[in-house]
């Protein structure tokens, strides 16, 4: 395995192997390595502009790496094109953004329930579980997202991060706009869902606090990820 | 879970469309420049077909009324005689007076006349009765014995006009024989055919090339403009569909479900237009030509068909404005990139400008493919022109950011970052000014190649020039008719006849008349013959300058009406009367009494007219240019203020937290002025190069410079007038929103 990963996973839901991808001759990626169990829970550090969220990008398939291989659920990410690829998304991962990246002409309810509508779920069923996963995570009901705080609107992101029971989760800075008791409840929400629903977690995050509650916590640095030092393990 | 059937999820995702349609920043303003852009780009599309429909009629009429000529083999059958001539309404294009007469008792009457007139009777279209009201045409052939219907006439507002000569006709030449009319009642003959349509009205094509070029191309514009209103949210969106897994079907459905209302809406209201204009014959402002509804009906598939046309094309436009929106790269909000494919276009833009400007000569003189390479190459500016902008708005940008910072010019600053960072905001309203301002110019420049012929022979023919009448009987005129006509002459007028010298340039060119005509041309009136060396009189010399090759001097001779009634036979002999007091001759009366002294009637025109007449059925298609010309240009002035709110509404949210740091408005008027302002001015400016550039190839070759600098200079005017209410405007918002942001 690599250097950054403690050892084999039994059911690994995403497996990275020798990734390699460059931005304007400068090498973000250097044969990086990563493999997440399910129920697994990864949280990923480094400093701006180390290509942590490259890296989310390049494991949903919006970026194209230059060499490696990126496995999500046994798949070849890199191979996928257009509707296979488009059907991983939907089915296999969920994705919640910085900044939630809701839709705010649209109510929370239809930003939910519109990940279940792109991965061809049953309409009236996607609907019912929207609403049953807004209310199970405390979103108050609103025409627009608007209407919402950002503890709000994050956990309606994550929601929709659910809605369609993905086997991988990905979080790009998913506190990065809250205060500290919004920040608290959105981490242990989202660190909870590895252990109740067998999904793999992996979570891009500057703040150590919110690290510490991963299973794991590695740092993107120099191109590979490596084991979080022991001074940022005593942070967290 | 199972599995959705597409119908339901299709359904779900239009309505999601449909609702951030509503809720959507600018959906106001959105909606409404949907609807406007679709209902014109609906007009454009029924304006086209309809176009083609008047075409169609047009030559089925043309070809019904055609004359079959007489032949060996139909000699013995039925026989019209039939003889095409001309007559004008002052100042006015010339029309045809056809002489008919039945020369069997069964002779075919031409479509649209339902009965034989009279010995010394007419029939009138309705277009010249009403055109001719004030010359009395009515009565100017003879007295009126009914109206030509539609279906013998070209148009509804066609003037034509078929006269039976009171004396008769022999079956003789000129004169033809017919025994029926169009292709059923055997081989037409195209030089016997009525009507003026055939040989003045443009092309099909040239025509459906003014509607796309001057009405089509800035609506679809405006309907581009109009889709991308709040176009960096919907982006994102689309983004954020494709980061979710959707596929470029939802987004399109989403997409189609946003526009679909307004743009069904807008295309609806353009269905009583053309309702109308298939039940009632239109009269078109400012042209003032009449459609037929007869057409309208004929193709009213088609017509109707137009809304759903543009519906389709709206809808078609929305998916791929959505489509062709930057990709997603990344799980962060997208900022905007200048993208390698906007640089090649950028650079594709110089090309683009010299094929509209200079591409039009390799199709040396073939007016249709000069046209088509014109069309192209402009077509490519349009298209290329918002990525060249946007690049030098970029750059522009970071300069202007590096000025305001070195100057501590807040404003500057702000603008610049904008301008640099968000380029296509600003290209899209400097490309609007200066696909205006093409449109402007095209306009003008077919306008002038229409007109220039006409305008300079007015020129030539000052209103001087006109107060002599030249009288040419049509056919041969016998002593006893001129006679007639001679005593026929409005009081206060008289005759004189000039005969050209013997052999061209040798000899005199003889004058006659009477001693009041003579010495109200300035000669002498004597007895005998007389001399006169040098014409003093302005009539004279124009009677002299368009009808003699040159004599080497003028000889004067008294004549009596007798006389001069035998003069006139000779054709070669011209004409003239003049009123004694110098004054304008009454043409409609002398035409009116040609009718009653000759046959067919006599042309009566003053020297010279033969030429201008010929120059005004362009001079009349070229207002359909100025009109088209002047809608278009309103078109894109809308979608440059729709497509201005909106991006107002977006640099005002953006910039409303600034109020914290400032208590007024200055920086938000500064940043205005810098954003919108400074960008217009140079669009004014380099608009204007491109767009007399582009019309180059629409000049003839030897043409004047058709664009008048005074014209561009008020263009420039306007559109600087307008980036400063603009900039206004922007700063009106931005405060507001400031405002709205504080409280």
């Amino acid at each position: 395995m690599s250097n950054s990963d403690s050892g084999p996973a039994p059911d690994p839901v995403l497996r990275i192997q020798d990734l390699k991808y460059s931005v304007r001759n400068r090498a973000l990626f250097k044969g990086l390595q990563l493999t997440v169990s399910a129920g697994e829970s990864v949280a990923i550090t480094g400093p701006s502009g180390s290509g942590k969220s490259t890296l989310l990008s390049s494991i949903l398939g919006l970026i194209e790496p230059h060499g490696g291989s990126i496995r999500v659920s046994g798949a070849d990410v890199t191979k996928l094109r257009g509707r296979q690829l488009a059907r991983l998304r939907s089915e296999t991962i969920g994705t919640v953004f910085q900044f939630g990246e809701l839709l705010p002409e649209l109510s929370p309810l239809d930003n939910v329930a519109l990940a279940a509508l792109l991965s061809r779920s049953d309409r009236a069923g996607g609907y019912r579980q929207a609403q049953e996963l807004l209310d199970e995570l405390r979103v108050p009901r609103a025409g627009t997202t608007e209407e919402l705080s950002g503890g709000e609107h994050q956990r309606t992101a994550v929601a929709r991060a659910l809605i369609n029971s993905p086997e991988l989760i990905l979080a790009d800075e998913p506190t990065g706009s809250l205060d500290p008791d919004a920040t608290a409840r959105i981490a242990e929400l989202l660190f909870d869902l590895p252990r109740r629903r067998r999904c793999g977690l992996v979570l891009v995050t500057h703040d150590v606090e919110v690290a510490a509650r991963a299973d794991r916590v590695l740092r993107l640095e120099a191109g590979l990820l490596v084991p979080a030092r022991a001074q940022e393990a005593v942070q967290a | 879970m199972s599995g959705a059937g597409h119908g339901g999820l299709s359904r779900q995702l239009l309505r999601i469309g449909r609702d951030a349609g509503r809720r959507s920043e600018a959906a106001g303003t959105r909606a409404a420049a949907l609807a406007l852009s679709a209902f014109a780009v609906a007009l454009c599309l029924g304006l086209l077909a309809m176009v083609h429909a008047t075409y169609a009629g047009k030559e089925l009429r043309r070809d019904a009324r055609t004359p079959v000529g007489q032949t060996e083999q139909s000699r013995a059958s039925r026989a019209t005689l039939w003889l095409v001539g001309s007559d004008a309404l002052k100042g006015q294009r010339s029309f045809s007076v056809v002489f008919i007469a039945p020369r069997t008792s069964n002779a075919p009457l031409p479509p649209g006349v339902d009965r034989w007139p009279g010995p010394g009777e007419a029939v009138l279209s309705p277009g010249l009765l009403k055109a001719g009201a004030a010359e009395g045409i009515a009565d100017r052939y003879g007295k009126l014995s009914g109206t030509v219907g539609q279906e013998g006439l070209d148009d509804p507002g066609e003037w034509l006009a078929y006269v039976r000569p009171a004396q008769g006709m022999k079956a003789e030449a000129p004169i033809e024989a017919v025994v029926g009319f169009g292709p059923k009642a055997g081989t037409p003959a195209e030089g016997l055919q009525p009507g003026t349509g055939g040989d003045n009205d443009k092309p099909e094509w040239m025509f459906q090339s003014l509607v796309i070029g001057l009405l089509l191309v800035p609506s679809l514009v405006l309907l581009f403009t109009a889709l991308r209103a709040g176009a960096h949210g919907r982006d994102r969106r689309g983004a954020l569909v494709e980061a979710l897994g959707g596929l470029g079907r939802d987004r399109a459905l989403i997409a189609v479900g946003e526009a679909m209302r307004p743009v069904t809406l807008g295309a609806l209201a353009s269905v009583p237009f053309f309702a109308a204009a298939a039940f009632v014959d239109v009269r078109v402002p400012f042209v003032g030509y009449v459609t037929s509804s007869t057409d309208v009906r004929q193709h009213g598939w088609p017509v109707l068909l137009t809304p759903v046309a543009a519906v389709v094309t709206a809808l078609a436009l929305a998916v791929i404005s959505d489509q062709l929106s930057s990709r997603v790269k990344g799980t962060r909000p997208a900022t905007a990139s200048r993208s390698r494919r906007q640089r090649y276009l950028a650079f594709l833009c110089a090309p683009a400008v010299l094929l509209a400007s200079r591409g039009p000569e390799l199709a040396g003189d073939s007016t249709q493919y000069r046209s088509w390479i014109s069309w192209v190459g402009l077509a490519l500016v349009v298209l290329t022109l918002p990525a060249a902008v946007a690049v030098v708005v970029a750059r522009l940008g970071g300069s202007l950011a590096r000025a305001g910072r070195q100057r501590g010019w807040a404003g500057a600053l702000i603008a610049g970052r904008r301008l640099s960072h968000y380029p296509a905001a600003t290209a899209r309203l400097v490309t609007g000014v200066t696909v205006a301002l093409i449109v402007f110019t095209q306009a003008l420049a077919w306008q002038a190649m229409f007109g220039t012929y006409h305008a300079e022979m007015e020129e030539i023919l000052s209103a001087a020039d006109r107060n002599v009448a030249e009288i040419g009987p049509r056919g041969t005129a016998s002593a006893t008719e001129a006679a007639a006509y001679l005593e026929s002459i409005p009081e206060g007028h008289a005759p004189v006849v000039l005969a050209p010298a013997r052999t061209a340039g040798e000899g005199p060119v003889t004058i006659s008349g009477g001693c009041v005509a003579l010495e109200s041309l300035r000669l002498p009136c004597a007895s005998k013959p007389a001399r006169v060396d040098v014409a003093l009189d302005r009539r004279l010399q124009q009677l002299l300058r368009w009808n003699t090759e040159g004599g080497t001097y003028l000889k004067v001779v008294r004549a009596d009406h007798a006389e001069l009634a035998e003069q006139t036979v000779q054709s070669t002999n011209t004409l003239a009367v003049v009123r004694v007091d110098g004054g304008l001759p009454a043409v409609t009366a002398l035409k009116e009494a040609s009718y009653r002294a000759y046959p067919r009637g006599a042309q009566v025109r003053y020297p010279g007219e033969e030429w201008l007449v010929d120059g005004i059925p362009d001079r009349d298609q070229g207002r359909w240019i100025r009109l088209f010309g002047v809608l278009g240009m309103g078109i894109l002035v809308l979608a440059i203020g729709l497509r201005g709110k909106a991006e107002f509404l977006r640099q005002g949210r953006a910039l409303a937290p600034l109020t914290v740091l400032t208590g007024g408005y200055r920086v938000f008027r500064s940043s205005a002025a810098w954003a919108i302002v400074a960008p217009l001015t140079l669009a004014a400016l380099a608009g204007c190069v491109v767009a007399a550039w582009t019309a180059r190839p629409v000049a003839r070759p030897g043409m004047a410079y058709f664009v008048p600098g005074s014209l561009m200079a008020t263009a420039v005017a306007v559109v600087l007038a307008v980036a400063v209410v603009m900039g206004l405007w922007a700063a009106r918002i931005a405060g507001r929103q400031a405002r709205d942001w504080r409280a």
